[in-house]
This record gives C-alpha cells, structure tokens and sequence, in this order.
C-alpha cells in the first residue's frame, strides 16, 4: 500500500455505514445507473437474493453485508481500494466469487486481513 | 441444558427455520453453527436462542455480535467507567474484557458462550465454571463439536440437522 496515495478502506468488520436502505449505501459510494443496475444484478449472482434501492440493510444477513460492502467498491469510482477482513466472514463460494470479481478489476487493490 | 423443541420458527414475513427434533445444548460441548452466508444462522441465535437463554438468573449468556462495532463502543464506555485503562480496541479485547469480567464473578453459575463469527473462540484455562459454546465461523470448526447444519431448502426456508 503506497501511504502518499489515497484509499477507499473497506472494512468487512464494518461493511456498512447506514442502518436503513440500500439506496444511502449507493449515494456514499457514489454509484452511476449503470453501477447500480450491476450492482444488483452481481448482487443477485452472488447471493441468490434480490435486493434494489429500498431493500431494507437490516434484511441482509452478516456475509451478505460484506458481499454488498465489496460490490460498492468494485463499482464505485474509487481508483484505489483497500480490504480489510474481507473473507473473515464469507462462505467459500461467495469469498471465491468476490475475490474473482477483485482479480478482474482494474482498479489498484490491497486486501489485509488483520488489523 | 437448554432444549428448544422441534417446530418451524417464523423469522421474518417470507423466512423460517424448521427442525425436526429437539436441539438440546449440554454444559461442556460446543456446537457448530454451519451453514452458507443467508442460511439463517445468525437470525437463529437472535431470534431463537437468545430468547430462549435471556431473562435466566440461573446462568450467564456471553455474547459476542457478528459485525461487533456497536458491542465494542459499549463495552469500550463500561471499560472507562469500571475497568480505566483497559484499552477496548478490537474484538480480541472485548473477548478478553467478558471473560475477566466474569472471572471476577463470586459464583459458579455456568455460561453459554454465543459468538457469531467471532474471531476467537480461545476459552481462558482458569476458567471453572461449567461452559457451553455456541458459535458460527467460516473459518474454523473446533475438534469433537457437535454440528447444526443450516440446509437452505427454499428461500423462504432453512432446515437445521442437528
């Protein structure tokens, strides 16, 4: 991680920031239209559940947060992103998943797994 | 012991969790809580096994959140009012924090130890009273505990085998 550089620090003991919908978590990170309509549509590959921009965040169990947390980043303008924790509470499929959609990324990506 | 007898919980309108008999849970065993991210494991312990424990002045519940941010800011405010100088920073500490809490404790009243993907699951050795865990991980499964698998049959519900 190259400290003069600025991150977007996703943290998977944090996943999310608002309590109520969807929708407040997309204007943090700033999603266009078309990052949010992948954003669902990855959302639902990943989880089998389907969720729009006033699903309830409180509806989603715990490893579903950090799937949403990570999909945020990934379509969010952020150049830079660093994972924290970010497997610590997926099952093996979907961490697979995420860490795929991660290596196709082009954004630059740090993942840490402590503190 | 514990004992919830066999049913099907509505968890929430269009989710329930179902077991065909009953889930007993034995001062010193530990059972696994397994199953896939949405299975359900997290809305059992709040929904189901929480309730089931609280309110009982025969014993005590250790509960350790999933995304525990809220418990360590409160446990971090009790720490300065009763503990200064006990540094609540992480997980770890807030582990360490209830089991020295509970150590200071003149009785021996047993404790269910419920940790939702919790990041340790290391039970102090000087510990006396008796102790049952319950846990969920995706990352490990301690040696000779018991297993409740969370089979998702639909997605409105999910089957525990116990």
């Amino acid at each position: 991680m190259d400290l003069k550089k600025s991150y977007l620090i996703a943290d998977g003991q944090y996943p999310l920031v608002c309590t109520d919908l969807v929708h407040d978590e997309i204007i943090l990170y700033n999603l266009d239209k078309e990052a949010q309509a992948r954003l669902f549509a990855e959302f639902e590959r990943i989880t089998a559940k389907k969720i729009d921009r006033e699903s309830k965040l409180e509806a989603l169990s715990g490893g579903q947060k950090v799937v949403l947390m990570a999909l945020l980043a990934l379509l969010s303008p952020a150049l830079r992103i660093e994972f924290v924790h970010l497997t610590h509470s997926l099952d093996q499929d979907k961490a697979s998943q995420i860490l795929d959609l991660i290596r196709q990324s082009s954004k630059e990506i740090v993942l840490r797994e402590s503190s | 012991m514990i004992s919830l007898p066999a049913g099907k919980r509505d968890i929430w309108p269009g989710f329930a969790l179902s077991w065909k008999n009953p889930l007993s849970f034995q001062m010193g065993k530990s059972y696994y809580l397994k199953g896939d991210n949405g299975s359900g494991k997290s809305s059992f312990i709040h929904s189901v096994l929480l309730p089931a424990l609280s309110g009982r002045k025969d014993l005590y519940v250790l509960c350790l959140q999933q995304q525990m941010h809220l418990q360590i800011y409160a446990l971090r405010a009790q720490a300065a009012i009763f503990r200064p100088g006990f540094a609540i920073r992480s997980e770890e500490d807030v582990w360490r924090y209830l089991w020295q809490d509970l150590a200071s404790r003149q009785d021996e009243l047993p404790v269910y130890v419920v940790a939702d993907e919790a990041h340790s699951l290391d039970i102090p050795q000087d510990i006396q009273r008796p102790i049952c865990l319950i846990y969920s991980s995706h990352r490990y499964q301690l040696p000779e505990t018991h297993i409740l698998d969370f089979v998702q049959v639909s997605p409105q519900e999910t089957v525990i085998h116990a």
